[in-house]
């Protein structure tokens, strides 16, 4: 399925963090331009989707 | 007025479709972006002297050129 | 080839002025400055060789791949509209929370320290509570935030409940227009939303963040304990709702700080873990991570805590609770307790001077990618700059001991070796700095950062301790506090500490254009050369000013209405702050603020109030001219001036050279020095003074023109000191005018000296010394010599460019080659080829300062 928890970039909270919420968790993806490499760290639940979707391996 | 200070007389046309907005000459105003100030007029030794343009949308002048003009020749 | 100063004869001695580094004989005139970076390790080099500067120039960023984020405004506005109803210092919170909670969190390749506030590394953010203007001008433009459908919609919103929109109405149509010209006046801080402050950051590294939760906490039980207790009473009890809603606001904001900082900790745990394949820098992701899970939730305890957490606190601050321009604290002291425990202690994160050195250099390339949201007028003011950041080190501690320490030593070489513009530092200068950190200073300048910029310590202090006296709660500057202060921006001191700093532009700030005012003055307050409208009062045509003293008159009756005007702006900028634009995180960090419940743009404790008189040396030679050419001499008539000014003194070149060549400010000329001590004191100074700001204090000028000089010069007519229409105005606050200083730098000091320094608040000083001279043996000799000269003429501030006119030439002729040449514009440094041309032509036309021996006599060196 097509959904963030089987995707590459989804990462689950841990239960102690302070935002921690059921299903929640943190999406990073890595990325590069001429500066250099880079990565970004947005929240996301589990059960959403996106058009950046990677599969798990 | 000399004969360069009489091509920048501005003059508003509504709905012009030469106007001050699109004009390299045409900046947009600091504060309010629906005015503009014309940077065409150079005083004696470069500098650019500007002049306020009330309606940027509907005003144009004799010297209209559509373009940018590169940060480094404006003020 | 660099080439060396000419010999001099100098007490009967022919003095040679070999360089100081041999070796420099063999670089290149004309590319010097790019020989002179050596960042301390590989990761500040690679990190300089990509740092995704932000600097603005003409309006425009100059780097053509930055944009304007939405995620800012996206957030602030959906927490808004749901938040309808509830008070508004909790819709404020909870919008920060929303921010925090859902923006993007980037890490960077090399980063240390983490934060940043947009959600890209080459974005900035928008605030549209502050001016649906401003995120209108960058829709229109290159940089627009996309989706631009959303971008609309939420500037709609905004339209009905900005800053603008509430105080706008308390002003005629007529003001608002003659305030938004930017040509006698600044346009009013509601409709632009720019501000500045200075954080307390000192109870973040200090308590952190759950102390202060905490610490509201209690706030709060003790207030709902005292409004349940029986007997009821409406006068001691109503006015705790506010203080409540406060306290929980507070509550809010800092715990989604927290939140927000371990989102980052988690972020770099991931990379280290899923990412990065470097072990060494595996294991500083992990350490970073865990620092930013603990910091700012908790006090630091070394320099790495207190650097994260300084800057956490800086981004909330500054640019993500509202935007705030500024780096304004005391950097040497405020981490010198964590510098101590780390370099020489080693009781927490130990490490070397030079670890922290390197430290520094990544602070400085941190604050060199923070770009502003900023409108477009303050993407115009500070043309080469991404923002204003200055920082202040040295000065005198509480005890009136020596404030330098190892810490500012730090500071200093961290700027010389990695020669970026961004942050400017100022040095508060004093007697009993210690000559170490003096000579670490010189090298800073001689090496034509153009900053440390000096400011004179005691006149600071003295001015903490007179704006105490009007504390509208008595609880000002102490003798002690008044020792600690930082310019709150380029110039004005401001106290730092753990209360009473200033949070808001709308306590100190706004500007009025003094050459401007003369040109309206000269045409009964019609402005002919610019907007083609009314402008001013009406005082009369030029022929109507029969005497000196009518003119003098005259341009006074100006120069109180706009100072009136831009006075009345700035106070309801600050009604309306207090009312819709609450900060809970500042407030929470500021001991008043927590004592008593109120929000930080509300209490005043400090008062801090002035004014920017901008391009006054034009203003004052122009009246010098007229006196002597029209009023004493009578070589020409009124009409005659007139007619030339018209023309923009076409047709009239002997008069203008007549105009031109009357006495100028900055030559120790007593004609001219007087009548611009006056002009500085009766008018400027006292004329303000009979205005008492939000916080009860009468307010004091401060001379200060950032970019304005090129800005404002572009807006003025032909003036009366032979200027051209359109010609760039004089820098700095005090500064003589482009190249016409011509009596050597002691003439200069003496004119400065003139005007009593107590009757300002600050007064902005550029000088261009000789490159040749400060980089021989003697160089830093003189220079001392020079600053000790300086302090003893109790002049408030100066400032250096070191630079040769051939490097900037070649600069102009190839950019891409002068990427590390650093000139000084005003209270900030740019590189030189971020500037346009116009402002390049400003500091080349500067008078290059060359010491003769008369100089060197005054200053009493011994060579």
């Amino acid at each position: 399925m097509i959904i963030c928890s089987n995707c590459q970039s989804f990462f689950e909270l841990p239960k102690d963090a302070d935002d921690y919420a059921e299903g929640k968790g943190d999406c990073v993806r890595e990325e590069k331009d001429e500066k250099g490499k880079f990565w970004l760290s947005k929240s996301t639940q589990e059960n959403s989707t996106c058009s950046l979707f990677k599969a798990k391996h | 007025m000399s004969k360069e200070e009489k091509s920048l007389r501005q003059r508003r046309e509504p709905g012009t479709s030469r106007p001050c907005i699109k004009c390299k000459y045409g900046v947009e105003n600091s504060t309010d972006p629906s005015k503009g100030a014309c940077i065409a007029m150079k005083s004696a030794d470069g500098a650019i002297w500007k002049k306020l343009i009330k309606d940027y949308y509907n005003t144009t002048c004799d010297r209209f050129e559509e373009g940018e003009t590169h940060f480094r020749d404006r003020v | 080839m660099a080439t060396e100063a000419k010999p001099l004869e100098y007490k009967g001695k022919v003095i040679e002025f070999p360089f100081e580094n041999p070796d420099e004989s063999n670089l290149p005139l004309e590319s010097l400055h790019e020989n002179l970076a050596k960042p301390s390790t590989g990761r500040t080099k690679r990190l300089k060789a990509r740092c995704r500067w932000k600097h603005t120039s003409a309006g425009e960023f100059v780097d053509d791949s930055v944009r304007a984020g939405i995620e800012r405004m996206r957030y602030i506005t959906e927490s808004y509209r749901e938040s309808e109803g509830r008070p508004e210092v909790i819709r404020r919170a909870l919008g920060l929370a929303n921010i925090l909670e859902k923006n993007t969190v980037i890490l960077q390749e090399d980063e240390f320290i983490l934060g940043f506030n947009a959600e890209r590394p080459n974005y900035v953010p928008m605030y549209p509570e502050l001016s649906p203007y401003t995120v209108l001008d960058y829709m229109q433009g290159k940089y627009a935030p996309q989706p631009a459908s959303e971008a609309q919609e939420i500037v709609q919103y905004w339209s009905k409940h900005s800053l603008l929109t509430h105080a706008a109405p308390y002003f005629t149509q007529d003001e608002m227009d003659r305030m938004n010209q930017v040509s006698t006046m600044s346009a009013p801080p509601f409709a632009s939303g720019f501000s500045s402050m200075i954080p307390p950051y000192e109870t973040v590294l200090e308590d952190g963040l759950l102390k202060r939760i905490q610490l509201a906490e209690e706030h709060l039980r003790e207030a709902k304990e005292k409004m349940a207790a029986p007997y009821w009473n409406a006068g001691e009890r109503l006015e705790l709702i506010a203080k409540i809603d406060v306290w929980q606001a507070m509550i809010i904001a800092d715990k989604a700080v927290i939140s927000w900082a371990r989102r980052h900790a988690r972020l770099c745990k991931i990379v280290a873990e899923n990412f990065e394949s470097n072990p060494k820098r595996q294991e500083e992701l992990l350490e970073m991570a865990e620092i930013s899970h603990r910091i700012p939730a908790e006090p630091c305890k070394g320099l790495k805590d207190a650097m994260q957490a300084k800057w956490y606190a800086f981004l909330i601050c500054h640019a993500i609770e509202r935007y705030a321009s500024g780096y304004a604290q005391k950097e040497d002291k405020l981490l010198w307790p964590y510098y101590k425990a780390s370099v020489i202690d080693k009781t927490s994160q130990p490490m070397t001077h030079g670890d922290a050195v390197e430290l520094f250099e990544i602070e400085r390339l941190k604050v060199s990618e923070h770009g502003a949201g900023k409108g477009r007028l303050y993407r115009e003011t500070f043309p080469g700059a991404n923002d204003l950041f200055i920082l202040a080190v040295g000065g005198l501690n509480r005890d009136g001991s020596d404030g330098c320490n190892d810490c500012t030593d730090a500071i200093l070489e961290a700027a010389r070796n990695i020669r970026t513009t961004e942050p400017s530092i100022v040095f508060r200068w004093s007697p009993k700095g210690r000559l170490k950190t003096k000579r670490l200073v010189f090298e800073c300048i001689r090496d034509g950062l153009g900053f440390p910029s000096i400011k004179h310590d005691a006149i600071g202090t003295a001015q903490m301790i007179y704006f105490s006296q009007f504390s509208k709660n008595g609880n000002g500057a102490t003798l002690e506090e008044a020792h600690d202060w930082c310019n709150v921006l380029c110039m004005s001191p401001g106290l730092v500490g753990r209360r009473k700093t200033q949070k808001t532009r709308s306590e100190g700030g706004n500007s009025v254009f003094m050459a401007k005012i003369f040109e309206v003055t000269l045409n009964n307050g019609f402005d002919w050369s610019y907007s083609d409208m009314q402008i001013g009062p009406e005082t009369g045509d030029i022929e109507d000013l029969k005497t000196f003293e009518d003119l003098w008159e005259a341009y006074r009756k100006q120069y109180q209405y706009c100072v009136n005007m831009v006075s009345s702006a700035k106070d309801v900028s600050r009604y309306f702050e207090i009312r819709y634009l609450q900060m809970p995180f500042v407030s929470s960090i500021d001991d008043g603020c927590m004592e008593l419940g109120m929000d930080a743009n509300e209490l005043s404790e400090q008062p801090n109030p002035w004014i920017n008189p901008i391009t006054t040396v034009v203003a004052a030679n122009s009246m010098v001219a007229m006196k002597k050419l029209i009023y004493d001499d009578k070589k020409y008539t009124l009409t005659q001036l007139k007619n030339a000014l018209f023309n923009n003194w076409e047709g009239y070149e002997e008069m203008r050279k007549d105009f031109l060549n009357a006495p100028k400010f900055g030559n120790d000329d007593e004609y001219a020095d007087q009548i611009v001590k006056r002009f500085y004191e009766d008018i400027i100074s006292d004329e303000l003074r009979k205005i008492y700001n939000y916080s009860g204090a009468p307010q004091l000028p401060s001379g200060q023109a950032v970019g304005m000089s090129i800005e404002a010069g572009s807006r003025v007519g032909p003036t009366p000191d032979g200027r051209f229409g359109g010609q760039a105005c004089d820098d700095g606050g005090i500064s003589p005018h482009l190249g016409t200083d011509k009596k050597g730098p002691t003439a200069v000091l003496r004119s400065v000296s003139q005007v009593n320094a107590a009757t300002q608040k600050a007064n902005l000083l550029n000088q261009r010394l000789s490159q040749p001279i400060m980089r021989s043996k003697h160089g830093f000799k003189i220079w001392l010599a020079y600053m000790n000269t300086w302090h003893d003429l109790n002049i408030d501030h100066v400032q250096f460019n070191v630079v040769s006119t051939e490097e900037m030439r070649a600069a102009q002729k190839e950019p891409e080659k002068h990427q590390d040449l650093i000139v000084r514009v005003a209270g900030y440094s740019a590189r030189f080829v971020d500037l346009t041309t116009y402002g390049q032509e400003t500091i080349i036309r500067r008078s290059e300062q060359d010491y003769s021996a008369e100089d060197l006599e005054y200053l009493g060196v011994e060579l």
